[in-house]
């Protein structure tokens, strides 16, 4: 029986349920808590639990397994058939990279060690992560040797795991590898340069080109052949004519990922796994990363993004969902942090996660693993102790939100949001390109920022690497910022997102640079042909994406202001400050506040519910004015209330209100 | 100073967060200093690329270095106020970052990884001029110290801090050391799991012998104990003559410690 995936959850056995679950390891809990554990789990609401399959734990010699026969604490099949008979589904992560705070990142000490599985720098040491424990050298994703030991575990693992796919057993999802993004160590010229990477970017360029006279051409070189040609290990660029070189570098470390998950996909299914692939991906949104190629890639929309909440950065905490919400029509947060590992800088009070997950809600989370729910070792926080028992502030927190969850039938609402903002591929690959001092362990010496720009001097009008969205002032920023002083709600999409996904949108904020690939203009274009608004700016592009002359937004309109396109128009903006009347009466809010401190968003479905988000350090109150009357069901006065309503909201407190319409 | 497989365990949250509040952790090992008044140089060669001065800092103009220790040196003293002054050659932040990886100390646990990592910078003093040196500090407390008064423990042996904050608990660790190295991180709810009933205790200086004589039953024997109030340990924290401070508090019952004055 096949399970898919919608935009409420998964739908099995005749019924749709949330992805609303939490991560529970076996191998870090004595076998007779198991059973008490996993009722707990269920008991605060949950229908489904999460685990990796640590391939380290397992392999207890070279090719020897123990999956429970000498180690009860190892005893993968009777912890699955023990979820089953509590009534648990199951989302197994077999690697395999799990880290998990896991020695040597939950590798076999023999396979992490040998130097043919190695990412390697740009100077050729081995790329050695600190985040494994003990500090090892990471993995490649270009390694065919760590793809040969890994289809060995997978071997010994899918016999157990296959049988228990559901219906037969409670698995109904596999999530693919963990966070894959080199170990955090994203920098464009520190990973990897192993010579198999090497060959791997070569063959890129080659498909990519067709010809060697065609990357020539692009190149200004005289290359014989792609194996000529070297990647670059730091960022030398003098004239426009260069960057094409390092530009295609920082694209191929987004292939050399996809391609990763890719094979391990394969691997997975060659061996029997057929419920819905999902993949957990890390907390940035940018390069190397493009979450909307992975699933194109491989035809999941599960491609999930992990957060550790921070209540008190809920700038990028809201920017991370948001940019779920613009990539995925089913939302997941595939590791949101519930308490942390005891090396954290910080571990979540209940309000604290109270907050995290209700503004994750608002602005657009429909699926969420929680990290962790039962409290293992190096753990602090978990609403479920070790020995079974809650820790009674948690668990009630997730008592509470399962139980309103479940009332408000929150997984089947959608966030109301008609206006998108694109993050550039164009210009994120350039602002990683130019950078040096990429290496990892500078850091240790507290290298200031800005010893690792490079100061470019290619002759662009308006400087592109200011414009990326990881950059404050940047036009994305402002078009955010413009957009959340309006209290408009948006989502955060990359460039290449498909016509028929934008088009969903009323309005969309594209940031430019003069160069740009002239298909993805045509495709804003053609947006804005079937009735949409498209904002632009701060610059008409004049070139493609290989450097020469072209634009096609040119054609459409050449000076700032709007122009009328078909049904639709095009404004071209190339500063905020003149961007006085783009928000029209036409995009109104159920309800509107009068404070622009607090944060506004309505997700619609059973019922409609407003929630109100304060995310300073002091207390807010505002006017809610609504055409209909309200009733608090989070955190507000539950008596209904007409027309205008005083909120008042502590700090770092979300409340929500149901409209009665 | 923490071994790879130590047991880290009910940690209750509350009581993590008063102690991170204390000691990050996370930096436990870090030996430069927090403050951003750090002045960095980055050269190639003697010609200068790139300068980074903390706000509020007026460094001269320098195009070209010939002796960057000495620079760094005169720059610390004629900049009152800087934590650090760091000029850095370029091709030698390369190397730091090879040679780093390729250590053999590489798979030690990551305070030793850490350490290590600072030590070799140092061995670079042209290329990478710091003044003054590292030196890590923890409330006047040397790493070296502090390591070495861990590890001259019989074997093994067991460590407690109670402290005490408007008549409650506010934070307990307990730690166990063997072999010289930390092998087991909680507070005083693992001796729960024992029978012990934990609760509100330790609830002042009194309760000293009580959870010392659980902790060596369940744990190790106890090389050093102290409980005291929250004021008073910021107090003792803050202090310049520890060991005074120390003898004064324990006089007049506001603490009461075993192993810890000499």
């Amino acid at each position: 029986m096949a399970i898919r995936v919608e935009s409420n959850g998964l739908y099995l056995d005749g019924r749709s349920i949330p992805l609303y679950s939490g991560a529970v390891h076996y191998w870090r809990h004595a076998p007779d808590a198991w059973k008490t554990i996993l009722e707990r789990i269920k008991a605060l609401g949950f229908e489904i639990v999460s685990f990796p399959v640590p391939w380290g734990v397992h392999e207890s010699g070279p090719g020897i397994f123990d999956f429970g026969q000498k180690n009860p604490q190892k005893g993968l099949p009777n912890f699955l058939d023990l979820c089953r008979e509590v009534g648990l589904l199951v989302i197994v992560r077999p690697g395999p990279i799990v880290d998990e705070d896991m020695p040597y990142g939950g590798f076999p000490l023999r396979v992490i060690r040998n130097p043919a599985v190695w990412a390697l720098t740009s100077t050729g040491s081995p790329a050695v992560s600190s985040r494994f424990q003990p500090p090892t050298a990471m993995p490649s994703y270009a390694s065919e040797k760590l793809i040969q030991e890994t289809a060995k575990f997978l071997d010994q693992l899918m016999p157990i795991l296959t049988p228990r796919q559901f219906p037969d057993g409670p698995i109904i999802l596999c999530e693919i590898n963990k966070e894959t993004a080199f170990m955090g160590r994203t920098r464009a010229y520190d990973v990897d340069y192993s010579s198999e990477s090497v060959a791997l970017y070569r063959r890129f360029l080659g498909e990519k080109y067709g010809s060697i006279e065609a990357l020539n051409a692009v190149y200004g070189t005289k290359y014989t052949a792609v194996s000529e040609i070297v990647p670059p290990k730091n960022c030398d660029a003098v004239v426009q004519r260069d960057l094409p070189w390092y530009l295609d570098w920082v694209e191929y470390k987004e292939h050399l990922v996809r391609r990763f998950l890719r094979r391990l996909a394969d691997m997975f299914r060659e061996r029997g796994v057929t419920v819905p692939l999902a993949v957990d991906g890390p907390e940035t949104f940018t390069t190397p990363v493009d979450a909307q190629e992975i699933q194109k890639n491989l035809e999941t929309p599960l491609v999930g993004m992990e957060i550790d909440p921070r209540p008190a950065e809920y700038p990028a905490l809201a920017r991370q969902v948001r940019y779920l919400t613009g990539t995925s029509r089913l939302p997941f947060v595939s590791r949101f942090g519930c308490g942390g590992s005891w090396l954290a800088p910080q571990v979540n009070s209940p309000a604290e996660l109270e907050f995290a997950v209700l503004c994750s809600v608002m602005h657009g989370m429909s699926a969420v693993d929680f990290h962790m729910l039962a409290e293992g070792d190096r753990w602090v926080g978990s609403p479920v102790l070790r020995s079974g028992e809650y820790r009674t502030e948690y668990a009630d927190l997730f008592r509470r939100l399962s139980a309103w969850f479940a009332q408000h039938r929150i997984w089947e609402s959608k966030k109301n949001c008609r206006t998108l903002v694109l993050i550039s591929r164009q210009l994120e690959r350039y602002h990683a390109a130019f950078s040096t001092l990429n290496q990892a362990y500078l850091g240790l010496l507290r290298i200031p920022y800005v010893f690792s720009e490079v100061p470019s001097s290619l002759g662009f009008p308006v400087e592109p690497y200011l414009q990326s969205i990881r950059e404050e002032g940047s036009w994305i920023r402002e078009a955010c910022r413009y957009l959340e002083s309006a209290q408009v709600e948006y989502n955060l999409a990359g460039s290449n997102l498909m016509l028929d996904e934008l088009v969903k949108y009323d309005m969309i904020f594209a940031p430019t640079a003069d160069f740009m690939d002239p298909a993805e203009q045509q495709k804003l274009l053609d947006f804005a042909g079937r009735g949409g608004h498209l904002v632009f700016g701060p610059v008409l592009p004049t070139l493609d994406d290989r450097l020469n002359p072209a634009s096609v937004f040119g054609a459409a309109i050449q000076v700032p202001g709007t122009q009328a396109r078909d049904s639709g128009k095009v404004t071209f903006l190339p500063a905020f400050e003149q961007a006085k009347d783009l928000i029209t009466p036409d995009m109104p809010n159920v309800v509107l506040i009068d404070n622009p401190n607090l944060r506004l968003t309505i997700r619609g479905g059973a019922s409609i519910l407003v929630f109100l988000a304060n995310p300073t350090s002091s207390p807010q109150r505002s006017l809610m004015i609504s055409s209909w009357p309200l009733r608090g069901v989070w955190n507000a006065p539950a008596e209904t209330q007409a027309g205008s309503v005083m909120a008042e909201l502590t700090p770092l407190t979300v409340q929500v209100w149901e409209v009665l319409k | 100073m923490i071994a790879r497989d130590a047991e880290i365990t009910d940690l209750k949250p509350e009581v993590w967060r008063n102690l991170l509040s204390l000691i990050d952790l996370s930096k436990a090992a870090d030996v430069r200093p927090r403050n951003p008044n750090l002045l960095s140089i980055m050269h190639h060669g003697g010609k200068v690329l790139r300068m980074y001065a903390p706000a509020g800092f007026r460094v001269p103009a320098i195009e070209q270095i010939d002796d960057p220790q000495e620079l760094a040196k005169k720059l610390y003293y004629q900049l009152p106020g800087l934590e650090c002054v760091q000029i850095l050659e370029r091709d030698s932040l390369l190397l730091f970052s090879d040679r780093a990886q390729r250590s053999e100390w590489i798979s030690g646990d990551l305070e030793d990884f850490l350490n290590q990592a600072y030590r070799l910078a140092e061995q670079d003093p042209a290329g990478l001029s710091i003044y003054p040196a590292f030196a890590w500090k923890w409330n006047g407390f040397s790493l070296d110290r502090i390591r070495t008064w861990f590890g001259s423990g019989p074997d093994p042996c067991a460590y407690f801090l109670g402290v005490i904050r408007d008549n409650a608990p506010w934070l307990t660790l307990i730690l166990r050391v063997s072999e010289k190295k930390i092998r087991l991180i909680t507070t005083i709810d693992y001796l729960a799991r024992f029978g012990v009933s934990v609760a509100g205790l330790p609830s002042g200086p009194k309760d000293l012998a009580s959870v010392c004589e659980a902790i060596h039953a369940h744990v190790a024997p106890i090389r050093a104990a102290l409980i005291c109030d929250y004021l008073m340990l910021a107090k003792l924290l803050a202090s310049e003559d520890k060991r005074r401070e120390l003898t004064l508090a324990m006089a007049d019952g506001t603490v009461s410690s075993f192993g810890i004055a000499d």
